[in-house]
């Protein structure tokens, strides 16, 4: 415990649960549902949407978190460039949530449901000094990254052996090279590393599952010896081979494990009562480390939304069925003693 | 809305056409290589011919041309590394399309990966203006997970499927805007004097669709009669079903009688165990 006392690393804190060390995810709600945040040595695994795009703006929000904590960072991709996509393009941090959810409803006044008029209309959000708000509209300062500790990985060299291996390599390299990230040394000048790892699994990685299992358990064992952290996106959606690896295997290897699946492109896109979501969003896995149980995330069904200048994740409210739909009415069923046709029994 | 897709500047930098022997791409390779013409002047074109293309090679539509002929590449023997470090050689001087019939060829030759590879470079590449390829979709399993891997990897994809209750074949594309919306539409085209029409496809309305359906005419279908003429319909109402009541005027003549004659050496039984026989 004196150890702990002497760490002092912007952008963690303890949970006083599990004495276990957290980092923010960039978005606080997030953090929030998975326990606090991602513990300090673990893998946070994302399973894409069929586009990818969300799952890059969750990484954007992760890599933008350590940014401005002062992080180390490592960026590796070889579907697009890891410096101009993703580093540059890094959202700006601001002081308040940019969409304050905690207005209640405006002007309309309620005459018979008086006592909500006072409730939000959305989840409430959880105000957090632990993670910071981010502006996706705005790209981050170029005095912020002028000024960070980031690496790039743009291509291997050798595809046809085991571009993974060189991947591992690279990490190992970046965790060893001085001592500021291993859990041995001086305390007092240590810092997280955060790593984003986006689409592994492509046929730019060579297409061999087998590697990618055997690259992520080498990667486990890398972390748990530093102060370090992984976000991985993959693209199940490639290949059948590639999701039942993911299912079987790769949730297993990770410590939190998250899903996206987007509406665009398919039938859900067209249903009404989801309109105000973009996509599901599935806690495959939640951590539990130190503790028996993992922290339950509040609810079973969640979903998200990317605006113009956020990304959130909220529990799954259903609309009122206000019976716009003619042909609903007319099939409705008529409950109750009263019935529309005169009969013997009625009163 | 697909001809605007295709005319958008930049235009979409991946398009992927995935035909069949029923209907062809062809057309739309030339509408897309026109278009640059119209709109962007004379672009340098990359060709990289898998298959010979008759109709694109006499059309003169390939002007300030590189060709790469993988025809003449098997006969030489060269591996598919030294072919793509050539390709990718080529590209790297002015900014071109690049045009790939077949990529299903290309599959063949270089392996699934190193093809994705491949597009995967062509596409990041600053020079290239558009990748624009035909992928036959007979020539793969819907198993071995290529209409995945290049569906990911493609900016507009189309899908052309022959006609069906309508005079014009069907195309479904899904578009990836930049912005990160994707549109997926379904429309039948055609190709009037080379330019590309598109229109929505109508849903027909069930209640026409059964009074303009041809009546069937149970006659035709069968091998055997099944109907019945006017002497057949006076038999039939003539005719009095055995379990319909019958008139008790009519009088019963005669009856029933057997007359049993014996064999030269009939088995005559005397005995009458359930003395029912009147012997």
């Amino acid at each position: 415990m004196e150890k702990r006392a002497t760490l002092n690393i912007a952008g963690t804190k303890i949970n006083p649960a599990s004495s276990q060390l957290l980092v923010s995810t960039g978005i606080p709600a997030l953090d929030e549902k998975l326990g606090g945040g991602v513990p300090v040595g673990g893998i946070v695994l994302i399973e894409e949407d069929a586009q990818g795009s969300y799952a890059k703006v969750m990484m954007k929000y992760f890599l933008a978190e350590g940014i401005v904590n002062k992080h180390s960072s490592y960026i590796a991709s070889l579907e697009c460039d890891p410096q101009e996509d993703l580093f540059h393009s890094l959202p700006a941090q601001t002081n308040t949530d940019v969409e304050d959810v905690n207005n209640p409803m405006g002007n309309n006044k309620m005459s018979i449901a008086f006592r909500y008029q006072h409730l939000p209309t959305r989840d409430k959000q959880i105000k957090s000094s632990f993670g910071h708000y981010y502006d996706l509209s705005k790209c981050i300062s170029k005095d912020l990254t002028a000024t960070a500790d980031v690496k790039f990985l743009k291509e291997v060299v050798n595809v046809d052996e085991d571009p993974y291996n060189e991947l591992l390599m690279d990490i190992r390299s970046r965790i060893f090279d001085g001592d500021n990230v291993l859990l041995t040394g001086n305390l007092a000048t240590k810092n997280v590393l955060r790593l984003g790892l986006h689409q592994l699994g492509t046929p730019l990685w060579g297409g061999s599952v087998a590697n990618l299992k055997k690259f992520l358990y080498y990667l486990r064992a890398l972390l748990r010896k530093s102060f370090s952290v992984a976000m991985i996106t993959i693209p199940t959606h490639l290949s059948e081979e590639l999701k039942a690896a993911f299912d079987e295997r790769l949730v297993y290897i990770s410590d939190i494990a998250l899903g996206l699946q987007a509406f665009a492109g398919t039938k859900l896109e067209r249903n009404k009562s989801l309109a105000d979501y973009n996509g599901f969003f599935h806690f495959i896995k939640i951590a539990a480390i130190n503790t028996l149980v993992s922290k339950h995330p509040g609810s079973v069904e969640f979903t998200f939304k990317l605006r113009k200048k956020k990304f959130s994740i909220e529990t799954l409210h259903l609309p009122p069925d206000l019976g716009d739909d003619e042909s609903n009415k007319k099939e409705a069923p008529q409950l109750g003693c009263g019935s529309s046709t005169k009969h013997l029994l009625e009163f | 809305m697909l001809p605007t897709y295709l005319k958008n500047k930049p235009p979409p930098k991946c398009v992927l056409i995935q035909d069949s022997v029923k209907v062809k791409g062809n057309n739309f390779l030339k509408h897309i290589i026109n278009n640059h013409k119209k709109f962007n002047g004379v672009v340098k074109q990359l060709y990289l011919e898998f298959e010979y293309n008759r109709s694109l090679n006499d059309d003169g539509l390939l002007k300030n041309v590189e060709k790469h002929d993988f025809i003449q590449e098997c006969e030489n023997q060269r591996t598919a590394d030294d072919q793509i470090k050539e390709i990718l050689s080529l590209i790297n001087q002015e900014s071109c399309i690049v045009i790939i019939d077949s990529m299903a060829h290309m599959i063949i030759n270089f392996g699934k990966d190193k093809t994705y590879s491949l597009v995967h470079k062509l596409k990041q590449s600053n020079k290239v203006v558009q990748v624009v390829s035909i992928l036959h979709m007979d020539m793969f399993n819907e198993n071995d997970g290529i209409f995945k891997y290049f569906n990911h990897l493609s900016t507009l994809s189309m899908k052309l499927s022959p006609m069906f209750m309508s005079e014009w074949p069907r195309v479904n594309y899904t578009y990836k805007k930049v912005a990160g919306k994707i549109i997926e539409e379904n429309e039948q085209f055609s190709f009037v004097n080379g330019e590309l029409v598109t229109k929505a496809i109508e849903k027909l309305d069930p209640k026409t669709l059964v009074q303009t359906a041809p009546a069937v005419i149970p006659e035709a279908l069968t091998t055997f009669k099944i109907s019945l003429n006017e002497s057949d319909k006076k038999l039939r109402d003539n005719f009095t079903l055995p379990y319909l009541p019958k008139d008790e005027t009519v009088k019963q003549e005669g009856g029933g009688l057997i007359h049993y004659e014996f064999d030269d050496i009939d088995d005559w039984d005397e005995e009458d165990p359930d003395d029912d026989l009147d012997i």
